[in-house]
């Protein structure tokens, strides 16, 4: 059989939209409810999705030291999420995420162990070092440590999660398959040596290729076989059945972005105020760069902006990309042509499939798996069932000998 | 009554099967004991949905790790559960950090008031800033700033449960006797 996709699913909040909570669907109770979640791993699996996969945060949103109200909406812990939602599904993969700066090893490996063996091998483990300064103060530091040494900690964390696995009673699939999302020169040195799955962001087809070919060689070069490791970059959709439909859509979903919800995201991600600033003059670069403090250490404002076709931006063009889903591209259109967009990056190696990060959920996740995956299905790029039980044989991945 | 399992070495006994007949017998709570390479939270939640009534107290150990992490998995599981989570603690080695462990989780359970989600979409508030607190703890062991990025859980405190003889016995809302019989100490319905 020809070469496959991988497709996963990241839900956040109500959706990546920063406004997506105010949507006429939400509702208050939905994110600390099980059945919102139980309904997202039941789409999944009716589209054969790959995995589902949640992320993990470890502070709450603040604003100049106080609670912010417009971002701060609640996380629950992710493997706790995924645990949950095993009784309703079969097949489908089960990611959580789980930081190896703030946890403790031999907990992080058992937590993984039993929901792998209690569900037949479905596990998998986002392995971060988590890159937000915010969450040091809640684990008893000073500081957050810098990334050359969260990911020697990384390491070693790892390789003693995979000693206990070896040493524990093994699950169908051996032990959970291990994930990766960091793009920074450590971040992909580490995942070349153990990831099987990569969460990427990649904006441009040709950004989607370079990284890919470069992740490939590094992965040869570690002595492993490139072919064992799914690079899946995160596109957030926006389906219509008629472009200009689509592009409607996109509208209306900005229109969620309250201006309340603009000024804090703006705050958030450059550490100024921008009350007053116009939304259709360029975006006050100047300004920016000498705003007092910039929110996290680890964010570069000139990087962020850049993301921005190459050009500067007005302050609402920003914007409408930022608070639709952050630095991840996106895609506007109708079934057809975000089945051949697809395509073309599967097929001219930007990549092994996708994560989907829906704008706003579960609207434009039930759209793909209703209108888009019967088309990639209908091409031969995705499969109609799945192939086995565990998250490997579902990924294509060769069986483990052990742990 | 309560029912106390622990995983086999095998580790692959059906503990949905097993959780589904404790609850027909018409035990109140089941106790999942931890043994290596098996996490009882994560057992708790991967059985909870197929549980109607049955508490589940999964033992979370508070000799290693970090009260952030605990705290917010158990009230994850709380509202997932909405309220059918105990907290049992098992073996101790260091009384004065688990005493400061159990501390800090409980304040970072309140750091959300119970009715801190507004839902404001006209005004595009989705919870109340005079309503979630940072915690601020200066311990000896720990050092916490909160607030948890979870809302507070259903039960508001999620009941502890130690055996008698726990250096947290005075901490705790469920001491399970030395021949096993458990003492209330406080009704379930006073803890928020």
């Amino acid at each position: 059989m020809s070469r496959q996709m991988s497709l996963g699913l990241f839900p956040l909040g109500h959706g990546h939209n920063v406004g997506s909570w105010r949507a006429a669907a939400a509702r208050k109770d939905d994110l600390l409810g099980l059945d919102y979640y139980v309904n997202l791993a039941r789409l999944c699996e009716r589209g054969t999705f790959d995995m589902i996969f949640f992320a993990e945060i470890l502070y709450s949103y603040e604003q100049n030291g106080r609670h912010c109200g417009q971002l701060a909406y609640p996380t629950l812990d992710p493997v706790v999420l995924i645990s949950a939602i095993a009784h309703a599904t079969e097949n489908l993969g089960l990611v959580a995420t789980y930081s190896t700066t703030y946890t403790d090893a031999d907990a992080t490996a058992a937590k993984f162990a039993t929901i792998d063996r209690l569900t037949g091998g479905r596990a998998g483990w986002n392995i971060v070092t988590t890159g937000a300064d915010q969450s040091a103060h809640n684990f008893s530091q000073r500081e957050h440590p810098e990334r050359e040494a969260r990911y020697t900690r990384a390491q070693d964390y790892v390789d003693r999660a995979r000693a206990l696995w070896r040493e524990w009673p093994s699950s169908a699939q051996k032990r959970p398959v291990l994930v990766q999302a960091g793009m920074s020169p450590y971040g992909r040195a580490f995942a070349a040596t153990v990831a099987e799955v990569m969460f990427t962001v990649s904006r441009t087809i040709e950004d989607g290729r370079k990284f890919r070919v470069d992740i490939r060689a590094l992965i040869a070069e570690k002595g492993r076989d490139p072919d064992q490791v799914k690079v899946l970059p995160g596109i957030a959709p926006i389906i219509a059945s008629t472009e200009a439909e689509a592009k409607r859509k996109e509208d209306e979903f900005f229109d969620l972005v309250h201006p309340r919800i603009q000024l804090a995201l703006l705050a958030d991600q450059f550490g100024m105020d921008f009350t007053g600033y116009a939304l259709d003059q360029p975006l006050p670069i100047d300004d920016i760069m000498k705003a007092p403090h910039v929110v996290s250490g680890a964010r570069d404002p000139s990087r962020l902006i850049q993301k921005i076709d190459g050009q500067m931006p007005t302050l609402g063009a920003y914007l409408r990309q930022s608070s639709r889903v952050r630095s991840h591209q996106s895609f506007v259109g109708t079934p057809e042509q975000f089945a051949d967009h697809m395509q073309r990056w599967f097929e001219t190696g930007a990549c092994d499939g996708f994560n989907i990060l829906p704008p706003v959920i579960p609207g434009e996740f039930e759209t793909v798996i209703d209108h888009v995956v019967p088309i990639l299905r209908k091409r031969g790029l995705f499969r109609s069932a799945y192939p086995g039980k565990t998250l490997r044989d579902t990924l294509g991945l060769t069986p483990l000998a052990a742990a | 009554m309560s029912v106390r399992a622990c995983a086999p070495s095998s580790n692959d006994i059906d503990w949905a099967a097993f959780a589904t007949a404790a609850e027909r017998t018409g035990f109140d709570t089941l106790v999942i004991a931890v043994s290596p390479g098996f996490d009882p939270l994560t057992a708790a939640a991967l059985i909870m949905p197929r549980t109607h009534r049955i508490r589940l107290a999964p033992e979370v150990g508070v000799d290693r790790g970090e009260p952030f992490t605990v705290a917010r998995g158990l009230a994850a599981l709380d509202h997932l559960s909405k309220g059918r989570l105990t907290w049992c603690v098992g073996a101790i080695t260091d009384a004065a950090r688990a005493r400061e462990f159990v501390e800090v989780t409980r304040r970072l359970w309140q750091s959300w008031q119970a009715d801190a989600i507004s839902f404001d979409k006209a005004d595009a508030v989705f919870s109340d800033p005079a309503k979630v607190a940072r915690i601020n703890h200066q311990g000896t062991a720990f050092q916490v700033r909160g607030p948890l990025n979870t809302p507070r859980p259903p039960q508001g405190r999620i009941p502890l449960m130690v055996d008698a003889g726990s250096p947290l016995a005075d901490l705790a809302d469920i001491v399970i006797g030395r021949d096993g019989a458990t003492v209330e100490r406080r009704a379930l319905g006073d803890l928020r």
